[in-house]
């Protein structure tokens, strides 16, 4: 957090370093979260570049003092709201292996988790909007109930319940995933 | 079936990352947005922060009082969020803070004027306030009741202002607009909701105050408090007030709150250096120039002459009241005028730099004294309007202020 301050502070002199920082500190779990709301790579780095380019436009104007990553998710929600909104997301298109670059790994280790990446984004894709934003915002954004309530403009016992109810029906989605990851 | 924590732990750990590629071409934009974005004013905080000449004080912290005394009447508003009647405890019992002031008046649609205020609260040292116009540092003010003291200093002139303060005014101890200070003025204060909101990544409620005594009838006063932690994030005061002879809209924003902070106490250390001039409360260096008058002045009889002295002395006495922000003295002196809170804000702890001679340009009872004063934002030079009251016997200001 106390490095979040300071990046800030460089941000708000216009120094270029500190967005980059920033970036490269948020950039995977801003794109995580992006793709599992929109389930198009393109769509979702389409919204990473806007939520980023905002951010720096704000200039002086940000007054982030807490909980940066929060801010950023909450943009990355918002953004891909507009865009779900006014539908220039492919719809449910399948997610391709290639569409979201691996670990480092060997190339069938890299295979397979190019496969089970697209089941689990592919699968998290057909969940309604707000489910989706709930699991993706817990699970792979680390956001609280509480904050994820207060994005949604809900209370905690409806985000929780759009939870439960979205990891059941992952689990149905994903039962075959799950198989064949453990007879693996 | 799959059990709901490895379905948790599927998705946990099911992640997408940048290529070079991407990056490259987002933090190109980004940059580019960067470089464009409006010219920030970065370089305040660290000037202050490494001129020791800038440094501290308290004031507008009026606004936080306002919301403290509306957050005496009663706990959370939802029963989940903020717990209101915990606010005020939460905030009486820091000792030190910082906070900042951005005051924003439009002229003629688009032309805006902007103050910027750094203020530093330490229970043990004092107050300070650094004070911006349009970006540079205009007035810094201390006040050291450990030491009995107060300072105006002004860099771009070079010249600083001592205040000695009584023992009474120093065992105050607080800055008089700090907001503990405020707390019986504000009780009878009105609220209503305005929904949970989320400022810069931090969960806030807000409230909407509605009290036309605190705000005006023109003026609308948000205060957002963090839900987890129940301190203020911010307040915004926004509307239309009385400014330069029109109707302006006005826009202030109290925020960037750091709650009981370490600071430095050579924070709170003048350090004047050696080719300031001293001047004297309520006097000046240069002549002033008083302010045209339409009407000539009328040549004054005996009896008029002198009345004069006790007119000069209604209008001395009016702003002393709001050099001190005594406000309860201000309504005797001036007696009907209601000021809101924005007004008090910009007249509070204003600088006497000039009262001239009374004057009149006619046989009616107005009298006119022209003034130049120091404001918080601004230099105001003006006639201020003073008539003799039949029933209560005894010199009122009317208008000019």
């Amino acid at each position: 957090m106390t490095e979040d301050r300071h990046l800030l502070k460089r941000l708000r002199c216009g120094d270029s370093d500190a967005l980059r920082a920033i970036y490269e500190k948020y950039k995977d779990d801003l794109l995580t979260v992006a793709l599992s709301l929109l389930s198009d790579v393109h769509a979702a780095h389409d919204c990473l570049q806007d939520v980023f380019v905002g951010f720096a436009a704000g200039g002086n104007k940000l007054n982030v003092r807490r909980n940066l990553k929060g801010y950023l998710l909450s943009c990355i929600v918002n953004r891909a709201r507009d865009q779900l909104r006014k539908n220039t997301v492919p719809a449910t298109r399948q997610l391709a292996d290639s569409d979201c670059k691996g670990t480092q790994a060997g190339p069938v280790k890299q295979l397979i988790d190019g496969q089970r990446r697209a089941r689990v984004f592919g699968a998290l894709a057909k969940l309604p909007r707000e489910q989706r934003e709930v699991v993706a915002l817990h699970l792979q954004g680390e956001m609280t109930f509480r904050q994820i309530a207060r994005l949604q403009g809900e209370s905690i016992n409806t985000a929780q319940s759009r939870y439960r109810y979205g990891i059941e029906k992952l689990r149905t989605f994903l039962k075959k995933e799950y198989e064949n990851g453990t007879r693996r | 079936m799959v059990p709901a924590d490895d379905i948790e732990q599927l998705v946990k750990n099911t992640r997408a990352e940048t290529s070079t590629a991407t990056d490259e071409q987002i933090l190109a934009a980004a940059q580019s947005a960067l470089e464009s974005a409006a010219p920030a004013q970065p370089n305040i905080w660290r000037t202050i922060m490494k001129n020791r000449i800038t440094k501290f004080a308290a004031a507008a912290v009026i606004l936080i009082a306002v919301m403290i005394g509306i957050n005496q009447f009663g706990g959370s508003i939802d029963g989940a969020g903020v717990a209101w009647g915990e606010v005020l405890k939460q905030v009486e019992n820091i000792p030190a803070l910082t906070f900042e002031t951005t005051v924003e008046i439009t002229f003629l649609g688009t032309k805006k004027f902007l103050a910027k205020e750094y203020v530093y609260v330490a229970g043990d040292y004092g107050t300070r306030s650094d004070i911006y116009r349009n970006g540079e540092l205009f007035l810094i003010k201390f006040r050291l009741p450990n030491k009995k003291v107060a300072y105006q200093i002004q860099p771009k002139e070079k010249r600083y202002v001592r205040f000695d303060l009584s023992a009474e005014e120093a065992a105050i101890g607080r800055d008089p607009d700090d907001p503990r200070q405020w707390l019986e003025k504000i009780l009878s204060g009105d609220y209503i909701e305005i929904g949970p909101c989320n400022i810069n990544g931090i969960d806030v409620e807000g409230i909407e105050a509605r009290n036309p005594e605190i705000t005006g009838e023109s003026m609308a006063m948000c205060l957002w408090v963090d839900v987890e932690t129940d301190l203020p994030v911010r307040i915004e005061i926004e509307g239309e007030d009385f400014e330069a002879g029109k109707m302006r809209p006005q826009k202030i924003i109290i925020d960037d709150f750091q709650w009981d902070v370490e600071l430095d106490p050579a924070l709170f250390e003048p350090n004047i250096p050696d080719d300031y001039t001293e001047i004297q409360p309520q006097t000046q260096t240069q002549p002033q120039k008083e302010p045209e008058v339409k009407e000539p002045p009328k040549i004054l009889s005996d009896d008029e002459k002198r009345a004069q002295i006790a007119v000069k002395e209604v209008a001395r006495a009016l702003f002393q009241a709001c050099a001190s922000k005594s406000w309860d003295e201000f309504s005797k002196i001036w007696p009907g005028l209601s000021l809101n809170m924005m007004q008090k804000i910009y007249l509070g702890g204003l600088e006497i730099i000039h009262i001239g001679e009374p004057f009149k340009t006619d046989d009616s009872a107005t009298w006119h004294v022209p003034y130049e004063i120091e404001l918080k934002f601004e230099t105001r030079k003006r006639n201020l309007h003073i008539r003799y009251d039949e029933a209560t016997q005894r010199y009122i200001p009317r208008g000019g202020l």
